[in-house]
C-alpha cells in the first residue's frame, strides 16, 4: 500500500517544458498529447486529431535502458561464422610420430601440435552466437522511452492512409515533396496489412523505407529523423503494447476446452459430403454418376480380378 | 571526441571515492541518436582474464608444473590420494523420508482469493480451483489444509465446502463452526494430473483403490471430523460390519445383556476357584520343604531407603563476585 502511494506521488508531477533533460522521477509531458492527422495526397491537415496514450508516449526518460535495448537488438542476429581448425578437422593422422622410448628424441604424440610448424591453433575461434539476455520488462520500458524521446524531438507525423490509386513511383515522388523531408531518409509505418500498390511504388526508392508495426524497432526510431505513421498503425501499436504488459503480469489467459466439449458433427445422410482432398472428390463424383445411371453392378463385375501377390520388393533371405 | 569524454568520465569514476560514486547520473540534453547512448557509470566492468599482467600473468595462478598446472587439471573432491575415502570407510545407515509430500494451504489464502473474486464460494472448492487462482503453481501429490487465519472465516457470508487429501484438527473445527464441511478425497499422481489438466486426457481414467497406509491416514482425518469419499477395501468393510454389530448389541434390551454377563461371571468365578486351589497346593508344598537352618532376617528398613526415600532439593546458592572495590 505504501509503495503504491509513493508511486502515484512520484509520477503525478511533470516537467514544465518537455525536454530530454528531465530527471528520472518526472514525466516530460503534463497533459495528453494529441497529434493532427494529415492527408497523404495534399500534405494538408484534416480537422481530426488522434490522442496518444500516456502510458506509452509519456514515460520518464532513461537513456541507459535505451542503450541496453540497442545493444540487444544489434547482437540478436550476429554470429561468429568462421572457425579455426581443431585436431579432428586438420588433415593429419592421429598416429604417434615415433615410439615413446629407445629413440634419442623427445616424446611426441601428434604431428600438428600448436608450437610446431604447420600446427593447429590452440583455443581458437569457434562458431557461436553473440546474443545476450535482457529482461522482458526492461525491453518494454526502453521501447516506450524511445517513443517519448522521438515525440519530444518532433519526428512523428500522422497520416490517414497510405493507399494509392496507381502503383507508380512518379506519383509517390511528387507526394513526398510536400513533406519537405524527402532529401533525408524517411520511414513510413503502416498497419499489418499494407497496400500492394503502395509497396510496389515504394520499393525502388533509396531514401524511403517502409515497415509494418511488427518490424518497428528501436533502431529505426533512432535512425530516421522523420517518421510517418498511419492512424491504424498507432491503434495497433497501443493494443499490442498493452497486451505485452498483461502477459508479463499474468492476466492474459487462454482458456482451453476439453476434447469432449468440442462439437462433433454427426453423420447426416441427407447432407452432401465435404471432403478435403481432391482425389476423393473425383471418386465420389464417379460413384454418384454410376449410381444414377444404374451401372454400378456392371462396373463391379467388369473390374479386373487380381491375384494375391503379397508383399512387393521383398528380399529373399533363404 | 565523445569517446575521449567517456573515457575521462570512466577514469574519474575509477579514482572517485564511494561517496562520489553514489551520486546518480545527471540527465543531458543531447539528442537521442545511435551515437549518443551510454549506460550508467559502474554498470560494466573490465573483465579480468588469464595471462594478462599482474597476478594472472605467466603461470596464471597455477604454480609451477605438476598435476594442477595441466589442462583439465584436478582430482575429484572425494579422492584422497589412493587412501580409502571417508565415504567408503563408513557404513551405510538409515532411511530417508519420502519426497511425495502434500502441499500446505492455509485458510487465510482461500479467504483472500474469495474476496478478490477468483474462487467461487457457492460451489465446492477443489484442488483445481486452488491452482487456477494461484495459491500454488505446481501440485503433484495432494493438498493439506491448515488453520492459519481461521478467525477470518467470519468475514465471509457463505459456508465453505472444501475437498482436500488431508486436514488438521483446528482447521476442520473452524470450518464446521461456520457451517461448512471438509471432504477427504484420494488422488494418485496420475489421477491428480487428470483432475488439473483435463484436456490432456480424452479418455477418463478409473478411480483407484488406496493402499493400507493411505487408508489409515484417511481414517485418522475421519476421527478429526471430516467426511471421507473413497473406494474401501475388504478389511475396512469387515471392520465396519463388526462395529455395527456392537452398536446394535448396545441398543438391545437390558435383560439379554444381564444373562450374557451372568453367564460370563459364572465362567470367570469357576476359573478363579481353580486357580486358587492350585496356588494353595503349591504353597503347602513349599512350606513343607523349607530349610530354616540358614534363615536370616532381612535387613532393617529405615525411613529414607528405597521407595520411602526422602528427597530434598539442594539449596540455591548464588555466587558472590569479588570486584575488589573496597
Amino acid at each position: 500500500m505504501l509503495q503504491q502511494c509513493l508511486k502515484i506521488f512520484r509520477f503525478s508531477f511533470a516537467a514544465n517544458t518537455p525536454s530530454l533533460a528531465t530527471p528520472w522521477s518526472l514525466r516530460p509531458f503534463k497533459t495528453e498529447v494529441s497529434l493532427p492527422i494529415i492527408r497523404f495526397h495534399d500534405a494538408q491537415p484534416t480537422g481530426q486529431s488522434i490522442a496518444l496514450d500516456q502510458e506509452i508516449f509519456n514515460q520518464p526518460i532513461r537513456r541507459d535502458l535505451v542503450q541496453r535495448l540497442v545493444r540487444y537488438t544489434d547482437l540478436y542476429d550476429k554470429k561468429v561464422t568462421k572457425a579455426t581448425l581443431a585436431l579432428r578437422d586438420a588433415a593429419a593422422s592421429g598416429a604417434k610420430n615415433h615410439p615413446q622410448k629407445k629413440t634419442g628424441r623427445a616424446r611426441q604424440g601428434h604431428r600438428q601440435r600448436p608450437g610446431r610448424n604447420k600446427g593447429i591453433k590452440a583455443h581458437g575461434r569457434k562458431i557461436r552466437s553473440l546474443r545476450i539476455d535482457l529482461p522482458r520488462k526492461v525491453r518494454l520500458q526502453a521501447y516506450k522511452v524511445g517513443l517519448t524521446a522521438a515525440l519530444i524531438e518532433g519526428k512523428f507525423t500522422v497520416i490517414d492512409t497510405e493507399k494509392l490509386n496507381e502503383g507508380k513511383t512518379k506519383h509517390l515522388v511528387q507526394l513526398m515533396k510536400g513533406f519537405e523531408s524527402f532529401t533525408q531518409p524517411l520511414l513510413i509505418v503502416t498497419s499489418v496489412d499494407p497496400d500492394d500498390l503502395f509497396l510496389r511504388a515504394s520499393r525502388n526508392l533509396e531514401n524511403l523505407e517502409t515497415c509494418t508495426v511488427r518490424e518497428f524497432n528501436i533502431i529505426k526510431i533512432l535512425k530516421f529523423k522523420s517518421i510517418l505513421i498511419t492512424k491504424e498503425a498507432i491503434i495497433q501499436l497501443t493494443e499490442s503494447l498493452k497486451q505485452r504488459k498483461l502477459t508479463l503480469l499474468g492476466d492474459n489467459k487462454i482458456v482451453k476446452k476439453k476434447y469432449s466439449e468440442y462439437p462433433i458433427e454427426e453423420y447426416d445422410p441427407n447432407k452432401p459430403l465435404d471432403l478435403k482432398f481432391k482425389v476423393l472428390r473425383e471418386y465420389l463424383e464417379d460413384f454418384e454418376k454410376l449410381k444414377k445411371e444404374g451401372q454400378l453392378d456392371k462396373f463391379i463385375q467388369d473390374m479386373p480380378k487380381t491375384k494375391k501377390v503379397g508383399r512387393i520388393n521383398t528380399i529373399n533371405h533363404h | 571526441m565523445f569517446q575521449t569524454l567517456q573515457k575521462l568520465r570512466v577514469m574519474c569514476f575509477m579514482f572517485a571515492t564511494t561517496a562520489e560514486r553514489k551520486v546518480p547520473p545527471t540527465p543531458s540534453n543531447m539528442p537521442f541518436t545511435l551515437n549518443n547512448l551510454w549506460d550508467n557509470p559502474g554498470a560494466r566492468k573490465i573483465q579480468k582474464r588469464w595471462g594478462r599482467s599482474g597476478t594472472r600473468g605467466n603461470a596464471c595462478g597455477r604454480g609451477q608444473r605438476g598435476q594442477g598446472a595441466r589442462s583439465g587439471a584436478g582430482v575429484p573432491p572425494k579422492f584422497e590420494g589412493g587412501q580409502t575415502p571417508l565415504t567408503r570407510r563408513l557404513p551405510k545407515w538409515g532411511a530417508k523420508p519420502s519426497l511425495e509430500i502434500y502441499r500446505e494451504v492455509n485458510i487465510c489464502q482461500i479467504v483472500d482469493r474469495i474476496k478478490q473474486g477468483r474462487i467461487d464460494a457457492t460451489q465446492p472448492i477443489q484442488i483445481k480451483d486452488m491452482l487456477e487462482s494461484r495459491i500454488f503453481s505446481k501440485c503433484k501429490y495432494g493438498v493439506k489444509l491448515l488453520a492459519r487465519g481461521a478467525e477470518r472465516l467470519s468475514e465471509l457470508n457463505t459456508p465453505l465446502t472444501i475437498e482436500v487429501s488431508d486436514a488438521s484438527k483446528t482447521a476442520i473445527e473452524a470450518i464446521k463452526k461456520a457451517g461448512g464441511e471438509v471432504k477427504v478425497v484420494y488422488f494418485t499422481p496420475l489421477l491428480l494430473r487428470q483432475h488439473l489438466f483435463p484436456d490432456k486426457y480424452p479418455l477418463e481414467l478409473r478411480p483407484a483403490l488406496p493402499p493400507s497406509r493411505a487408508v489409515e491416514a484417511i481414517q485418522r482425518t475421519e476421527e478429526r471430523g471430516a467426511v471421507a469419499d473413497y473406494i474401501k477395501p475388504k478389511w475396512v468393510i469387515e471392520d465396519e460390519i463388526e462395529k455395527k454389530k456392537l452398536e446394535e448389541m448396545a441398543k438391545l434390551e437390558v435383560d439379554t445383556l444381564k444373562v450374557q454377563l451372568q453367564g460370563a461371571e459364572t465362567v470367570e468365578t469357576a476359573k478363579k476357584e481353580k486357580k486358587k486351589k492350585k496356588q494353595k497346593q503349591q504353597e503347602e508344598k513349599q512350606v513343607s520343604t523349607l530349610d530354616l537352618t540358614n534363615f536370616k532376617y532381612p535387613a532393617s528398613r529405615e525411613p529414607g531407603c528405597g521407595k520411602d526415600k526422602i528427597k530434598q532439593r539442594k539449596p540455591v546458592v548464588y555466587k558472590k563476585l569479588s570486584l575488589n572495590l573496597d
